[in-house]
């Protein structure tokens, strides 16, 4: 386990920097008004003594070395659009915290919710249960998250009368964005977890355990849920990721103070340094993701060894 | 062999299919008695299954006993209907041992902990130190060896012999009085079955158990099997001692089935085959159920279901065939043969 770690974690970071390097190529080639704040004012010997004094007219190697150099200063440059002349680290710090915490939140109500939903589906398949919870799923999947968003922001903010801006100190501005974000990850969980579970059932291991005389309840917990859950698990820190980054749009719609939106703000505004940053972030965290993905399956499931002599998966 | 352990009376069992309903099982009479070994042999969708499944409420959702009773230690079982009663029948009573090895047990929990499962339920007066003693207990029993470090591995650890010896450990732990193997040997390859055969056998004696064998492999019936139960189209046709059966038969369809029998083929020779199939239990059966492949069928066989002839005071068959106003009717040059055998065997003892 530690000898596979260590191989896993070091092929990590080259990808880590593999990913780097190709965005910082790529981050070159984009045009250099995004160094400028008033690109259009500047005459052209200002642009010039300007990229020199950025190190933007060195060589790619020279510059990507001091990029790397800078990194592990803990600096990424500064911003020249979005907060002119901030550095990025101090943009992201009050930023990173509020996307966490609501992409936290989130994941949690969904697992809260949704584990027992796909849960109650398939031990009472084909009942009401399942009929409501189907119908419930295919709403979610089917309409556009847009519609049922306005309808929670609408109707949510009259019922619970909750302000209508957003304010983090206030713990009843989290309800509604975190209860919109988890809607779409409830259905999800819901409609894997109940699929799973009813693969599982029609295993000869459940009916054994049933010929054993095990209660119908410890059937379902025991035996069906555990296995159903380990093919699941994979997908929980991948999911966590994309809650946090993928809420554009309920963080817009709640003007929360958050990372959503903000790459692609940059990436419009040509603020190479933020996209830089923000990229690197996000490759950081999904990498992560996918690594914990594996190692919380080997903890859950005994025939995946990692390492050894089969070499893994 | 005096005690009647486990009595079905004329019980017939349905399954609702896409709005039509299949008549499984046709009415089964049968007593097993207590500490025998009883197999049930038949062609693959003969109800052998699904007949012993009612013995436990395992039938899939669609079944339903529509009528007969199957009395166990004074009650009826086909009158159970709340999950509760089961369980408590289920195990403690009367046990299974599945087909397939490779997929009938947990791939998440260690083997010790699947039969640790099968005790706290039906034996919960062993806990601790006590519980783990009876584990490796049972482990020995079925032959595993090193049983208090294999206690601790997972299914995929285990060889398919060796979990079908688990499987077998666990229907231990929950002490049963009946054993049902439902077709324990064909998922394993023939040295293995032959091990796993004789395990059961001594299993029998030491833990005083009733076995109700489900096979379509006679040599296993032969050499496990104190009685046999043919069946064909969800009835009973043959009944008898193994050597009645085997040496002796009476039922086409009986004999249609052993002298299918590769190691009775001769060099140079097809070997013989059943025409047709197996009757549409769909719709409702007129006479006899085999009569349509049987080559001796009578006339009277496509018009009246027959009824059952005693031949001795343990072996009957539901063939026309036996009624004193039947013609004479040859059974076929194995079972001509394979009766010579018989009656020499007779002779030696």
């Amino acid at each position: 386990m530690a000898k596979y770690l260590t191989k896993r974690i070091g092929r990590s970071l080259i990808t880590l920097v593999l990913i780097i390097c190709v965005v910082f190529i790529l981050m070159r080639m984009m045009p250099i008004e995004g160094y400028f704040q008033n690109f259009e004012k500047l005459s052209d010997e200002q642009i010039q003594s300007g990229l020199r004094e950025m190190g933007m007219l060195d060589p790619l190697p020279v510059q990507l070395v001091h990029f790397f150099q800078n990194m592990f200063k803990g600096d990424f440059g500064v911003s020249h659009k979005y907060r002119v002349n901030v550095a990025v680290t101090e943009i992201l710090r009050d930023k990173i915290p509020v996307s966490i915490k609501l992409g936290s939140l989130s994941i949690l109500v969904s697992l809260v919710l949704g584990i027992p939903l796909g849960t109650m589906m398939a031990r009472f398949k084909g009942k009401w249960f399942d009929k409501f919870g189907t119908l419930f799923i295919v709403f979610i999947e089917a309409v556009p998250a847009v519609v049922y968003h306005l309808l929670i922001q609408m109707y949510g903010t009259k019922w619970l009368n909750i302000p209508m801006l957003f304010d983090g100190a206030d713990w009843r501005c989290w309800i509604l964005p975190v209860f919109s974000m988890s809607l779409g990850n409830i259905a999800y969980y819901g409609m894997w977890l109940r699929r799973y579970m009813v693969d599982e059932a029609n295993k000869d291991y459940v009916r054994l355990a049933r010929a054993k005389g095990v209660s119908e309840n410890k059937v379902m917990f025991r035996h069906i849920f555990r296995n159903a859950f380990v093919p699941m698990v994979q997908y929980l820190p991948s999911s966590f990721l994309n809650t946090v980054i993928g809420s554009i749009y309920v963080e817009s719609l709640y003007s929360v103070p958050g990372m959503g939106g903000l790459l692609v703000n940059c990436v419009k505004g040509s603020d190479n340094t933020m996209v830089q940053a923000i990229v690197l972030l996000y490759a950081t965290v999904g990498v992560i993701g996918l690594l914990l993905g594996d190692v919380l399956m080997t903890v859950l499931d005994p025939r995946i060894s990692l390492g050894g002599k089969e070499g893994g998966r | 062999m005096s005690e009647v352990i486990l009595s079905v009376q004329n019980l017939n069992i349905k399954f609702n299919l896409r709005g039509r309903v299949l008549h499984a099982i046709r009415g089964i009479d049968l007593d097993i008695y207590k500490g025998e070994s009883i197999a049930i042999v038949g062609e693959s969708g003969s109800g052998k299954s699904v007949f012993t499944k009612s013995f436990m409420g395992l039938l899939d959702g669609n079944g339903f006993i529509s009528s007969g009773s199957i009395l166990y230690d004074g009650r009826d079982l086909s009158k159970i209907t709340r999950a509760k009663d089961w369980q408590k029948i289920r195990g403690g009573e009367i046990a299974m041992i599945m087909q397939d090895p490779m997929t009938s047990l947990n791939p998440l929990k260690t083997i010790g902990d699947q039969i640790a499962e099968a005790i706290q339920i039906h034996q919960p007066e062993f806990k601790g130190e006590a519980l783990k003693q009876k584990i490796i207990g049972y482990l020995t029993d079925v032959g595993i060896t090193e049983p208090e470090r294999r206690a601790k591995q997972y299914p995929h650890e285990f060889s398919g012999g060796m979990r079908q010896r688990v499987v077998i450990a666990i229907a231990l732990a929950c002490n049963p009085k009946i054993l049902i193997c439902d077709e324990p040997t064909t998922a394993l390859d023939v040295t293995i079955q032959a091990q796993i055969i004789d395990l059961l056998k001594d299993l029998k004696k030491k833990y005083a158990l009733t076995i109700v064998f489900i096979t379509h492999d006679l040599g296993v019936v032969a050499n496990i099997a104190d009685r046999v139960a043919v069946m064909y189209a969800g009835q009973i046709i043959e009944l008898g001692m193994a050597n009645e059966i085997f040496y002796d038969p009476r039922h086409p369809y009986t004999w249609a089935l052993l002298s299918s029998l590769p190691q009775l083929g001769e060099k140079g020779v097809s070997l013989y085959t059943i025409h047709g199939t197996p009757p549409n239990l769909f719709k409702a059966v007129v006479g006899d159920a085999f009569a349509p492949r049987n080559p001796r069928a009578l006339k009277i066989d496509f018009i009246k279901e027959p009824p059952c002839f005693e031949v001795s005071p343990t072996h009957w068959a539901k063939t026309w065939l036996l009624d004193p106003r039947a013609p004479q009717v040859e059974p076929p040059e194995v079972i001509k043969y394979i009766r010579e055998l018989g009656v020499k065997n007779d002779a030696a003892n």
